[in-house]
């Protein structure tokens, strides 16, 4: 024999744990460590039978809810939500236990799940979902049964039975998950967004470039534009917004520059495209690098090849834009080397060594170039957008000691190196890559794609453009045999992102509207009337059958007492009509109308004889009465 | 539910699709476990047993027997409900039927059709319970309350009774004396045997008590109207054929000869059941 109670205490530890692992990382040290500390303690209790009073614990979830409430404001308002959300977990898993604390624990650990997806939308989630799907499926059958005799104790075949049903709920609920996914009604933006703000940075291209600011990026998938193109090659995929031309302390920002007479070459192949931004508070636009012209739209050509929108971009728009595939933007009349060459205040000894070297053995700006790529592919720096390093000598760790970084370390790096290695160098913000959607034609670039490189210019040319990421390990290099789990994986996360994380209403739509058309496409063979005769011979005796059959099974004095216990049931809804003979109900009912049924229905069916037609449509008048005095 | 409510509102405000996933995850599980629920009560079969004799507002065991009738889905907490009196049952496998006891009154005489049976289960989960009406087969008679009424000299049961009951002159009872013949007596009483012995026929006399068939004339019983009468009538027809008596009953048109077998006493008592009703 099983206890109910003790299959129940396991589950909702399990239940809890799986709320809580997704959250982890993102937790404060309090929040991380009370919850084990709860979990151990609520595991000896199950042991020993004791828990901890609810006059300690009230108190103590109030305390916690004033110490984390006085911390919080607009910005961290999801942080000290799940940290919360944790420390009232733990609270629970060690106080009484009720039914309805069971299900207390249950939706804090659902809560805790959802909370984690607003920090991380990797595949993962899928994984604690199903599980905790699974748990919460098993332990809520099994607190239906708890409910019923909280010690009720099952034998082993009976809980055998009784888990494997319950089990089942899960499996069977999965093609209904995804049916509601797909149809449950999205908006066209988030009604109240300040909740997306996870713990990291967003990754998307912004005004200013600060390495070392955040430990991680957040990667989110949302959609910044749609740009109607033909395809182009993969490393042809760089869509310009912004040029960073100027250090600000550590950070990289764009300031008025020089005035320069920027020209694009127009040998190269052109691309036209049609681009369709999402509504957004950056005013610059955006377009395959090297974009000559935007057309569609009042806007701004800068100096430096940034193409600026007169009024916000806060609604939806279109603007054309003509980009020429090339790495070098020419300058006649040349440039500003001083503007250009300005570096942070303080650089650390290392990189000053590095640069120093850059500068001693490249005699001109383009040997610099390509010892720069020497140096950087030597130092084996990995790509990398978690456990990035910060503070004020990060860009030092990124190069020496951690060797690891996003986009923003290699770029600032860079520039700032053949800056003082003497080679003017620019930041250009805006993204890498773009999913080309075969049916419609066109690019959906998503934030995660924000991307910085670099600009470098040389003399005699003009500014190339260089993209130092390219030179971290593995970038462009062939997968090896032990990097095919790693290419699933990753295939993996492309197809969960590209079918879950970025579904979104344009989808939604895309979707009903082809569901229309193969609807409309829909058409039924061509007429032949030897067919439809064919088909009428079959259908009509079958027809004639079917109702002879339903005719001859329910005789009219049948259908006329059906329609008169429907009748008494609908005006006497506590009665209980069924399998009640009619005077009873008569008698029941009080009602003169339903006696007087009763007595001519009666003398009919005891007389084993058919109702005469006057007491037929005298029964049929009652029966319409009484429908018609509903209470 | 209002946690996926909840949790839809964050999908639909923060545009988190792991949230509309958890949302579907949610919604997907309510209407499984709503199939679920449904199927737990469907395919149930209900039954009663009821011993012979049911007496009105008397409180009455009834075997409740319940069978699963699906083919291989288990029911869970089903509870079987008769007249506001539940049986519980805690898993019913398939094809497998199970009885349970109920213990019911039934508040007046004469024929009920068995109720319908109220199957429910709050299964899978403890947030709402399901019904299900089933019908159970059959009709159940309800004799009268028996009302009981000090019996008047000469009935009541021989081996409790009283002097006087000994003492009445019968022609069926034990013998109480032997006399001499008086003239008159039927023939039958004359004790031959001893009369042989003797100058004069000697006369059995026999008591009463089990002796004279008793009708009772329902309608002479004592009572303020007919169920009270009724419930004397039960009372006595049950007191008397029990102490060994035939008894008979008169309704208003009809004799019921008496007879003092189990059998008799039944028929008598769903007569008077049946009685001054169509």
């Amino acid at each position: 024999m099983v206890r109910v109670k003790s299959v129940l205490s396991t589950l909702t530890l399990c239940v809890a744990l799986i709320g809580y692992l997704p959250l982890a990382p993102y937790l404060d040290p309090l929040a991380t460590w009370c919850f084990p500390a709860g979990l151990v303690a609520a595991w000896y209790q199950q042991r020993s039978g004791r828990t901890l009073s609810g006059r300690i614990l009230t108190p103590a979830s109030i305390l916690l809810f004033l110490y984390y409430a006085s911390g919080m404001n607009r910005d961290n308002l999801l942080s000290v939500t799940a940290n919360l959300l944790v420390m009232f977990l733990s609270v629970r898993l060690v106080g009484e236990k009720s039914g309805r604390n069971y299900l207390q624990i249950f939706a804090l650990a659902l809560f805790c799940l959802a909370a984690s997806s607003l920090y991380n939308l990797s595949a993962l989630f899928l994984v604690y979902l199903l599980a905790l799907l699974l748990l919460l499926a098993v332990s809520l059958v099994v607190l239906t049964f708890h409910a019923h005799d909280a010690d009720l104790a099952l034998e082993h075949p009976q809980l055998k039975k009784v888990l494997g049903v319950a089990g089942l709920m899960p499996v069977a609920a999965l093609p209904i998950l995804l049916v509601l996914f797909v149809i449950l009604p999205r908006t066209q933006f988030p009604l109240w967004d300040f909740l997306n703000r996870g713990g990291g940075n967003r990754a998307g291209f912004s005004d200013k470039v600060k390495p070392g600011a955040a430990a991680s990026v957040t990667e989110v998938k949302a959609v910044v534009l749609r740009a109607s193109s033909p395809k182009v090659p993969e490393n042809r995929l760089y869509w310009r917004g912004i040029v960073l031309n100027a250090l600000e302390g550590n950070a990289w920002v764009r300031v008025p520059g020089p005035q320069e007479r920027s020209m694009v070459p127009g040998s190269a192949e052109q691309v036209r495209q049609e681009i369709y931004p999402e509504p957004s508070n950056s005013p610059y636009l955006v377009a395959l690098n090297i974009p000559r012209q935007i057309s569609g739209l009042r806007s701004v050509n800068e100096a430096d090849v940034v193409f600026k929108a007169r009024a916000p971009l806060d609604k939806r728009v279109k603007y054309e834009a003509v980009s020429t595939l090339s790495d070098l933007v020419r300058v006649n009349g040349g440039i500003d080397r001083d503007f250009y060459l300005g570096v942070p205040a303080q650089v650390s000894p290392r990189m000053r060594e590095a640069a120093r070297q850059l500068s001693q053995s490249g005699r001109s700006d383009a040997d610099k170039l390509r010892l720069l790529e020497r140096f950087v592919r030597s130092q084996r720096i990995s790509y990398a957008t978690s456990g990035l390093p910060v503070g004020n000598d990060a860009l030092d760790d990124f190069l020496f000691g951690k060797k690891r970084g996003s986009c923003e370390f290699f770029a600032s790096s860079s520039a700032i190196l053949l800056r003082l290695a003497g080679v003017p160098a620019r930041l250009v913000g805006g993204y890498r890559g773009g999913n080309y959607n075969q049916m419609g034609g066109y690019y959906q670039v998503t934030e995660d794609m924000a991307h910085v490189w670099v600009e470098a210019y040389l003399d005699g040319r003009g500014w190339v453009t260089v993209d130092p990421t390219a030179w971290s390990i593995g970038f462009g290099r062939q997968a090896a045999l032990g990097d095919t789990l790693r290419m699933y994986a990753d295939a993996l996360g492309f197809y969960w992102n590209k079918a879950v994380i970025s579904y979104d209403l344009d989808k939604q739509i895309s979707l009903v509207r082809k569901a229309g058309g193969a609807v409309r496409q829909l058409h039924l063979p061509a007429f032949s009337l030897k067919g439809t005769l064919v088909g009428l011979s079959w259908l009509l005796p079958l027809g004639a059958a079917v109702l002879w059959y339903l005719g001859r099974s329910v005789s009219r004095e049948e259908r006329l007492l059906r329609r008169f216990l429907r009748a008494v049931a609908r005006r006497y809804p506590t009665l209980t009509v069924e399998r009640s003979g009619l005077f009873d109900l008569a008698q029941r009912t009080g009602d003169p109308q339903v006696r007087e049924f009763a007595i001519i229905y009666g003398s009919a069916l005891y007389g084993d004889r058919r109702l005469q037609p006057v007491e037929l449509e005298n029964l049929k008048r009652l029966v319409r009465g009484i429908n018609q005095h509903h209470p | 539910m209002a946690a996926t409510l909840l949790l839809g509102v964050a999908a639909v405000n923060t545009g988190n699709n792991l949230l509309f996933l958890v949302v579907s995850a949610m919604l997907g599980f309510m209407a499984v476990s709503g199939l679920l629920g449904w199927l737990n009560i469907r395919g149930l079969t209900v039954s009663v047993r009821l011993p012979d004799e049911v007496y009105a507002g008397l409180s009455t065991q009834l075997t409740v027997r319940v069978e699963n009738r699906k083919k291989r889905l288990p029911s869970f907490l089903i509870t079987a409900t008769l007249l506001g009196h539940p049986a519980s049952f805690l898993l019913l496998d398939p094809r497998k039927p199970q009885t349970g006891s109920l213990f019911i009154a039934f508040p007046a005489r004469g024929r009920f059709e068995l109720p319908v049976a109220l199957i429910s289960s709050s299964f899978p989960v403890n947030f709402f319970v399901r019904y299900i009406r089933v019908p159970v087969a059959g009709s159940v008679l309800v004799f009268p309350a028996p009302r009981s009424f000090a019996l008047p000299a000469g009935l009541g049961k021989p081996e409790s009774g009283t002097a006087q009951s000994q003492a009445a002159p019968g022609h069926e009872g034990e013998l109480a004396k032997i006399s001499d013949y008086q003239g008159g007596e039927p023939l039958k009483l004359i004790h031959w045997r001893l009369s042989a012995k003797h100058e004069d026929y000697k006369v059995k006399h026999l008591t009463s008590t089990a002796t004279d068939p008793v009708l009772i004339e329902v309608d002479s019983l004592p009572g303020r109207d007919l169920e009270e009468r009724l419930g004397y009538g039960t009372f006595l027809v049950n007191r008397l054929v029990r102490g060994g008596r035939a008894v008979g009953l008169k309704l208003s048109q009809r004799v019921i000869a008496p007879d003092s077998s189990r059998s008799h006493r039944l028929k008598l008592l769903g007569e008077l059941a049946l009685y001054g009703q169509s």
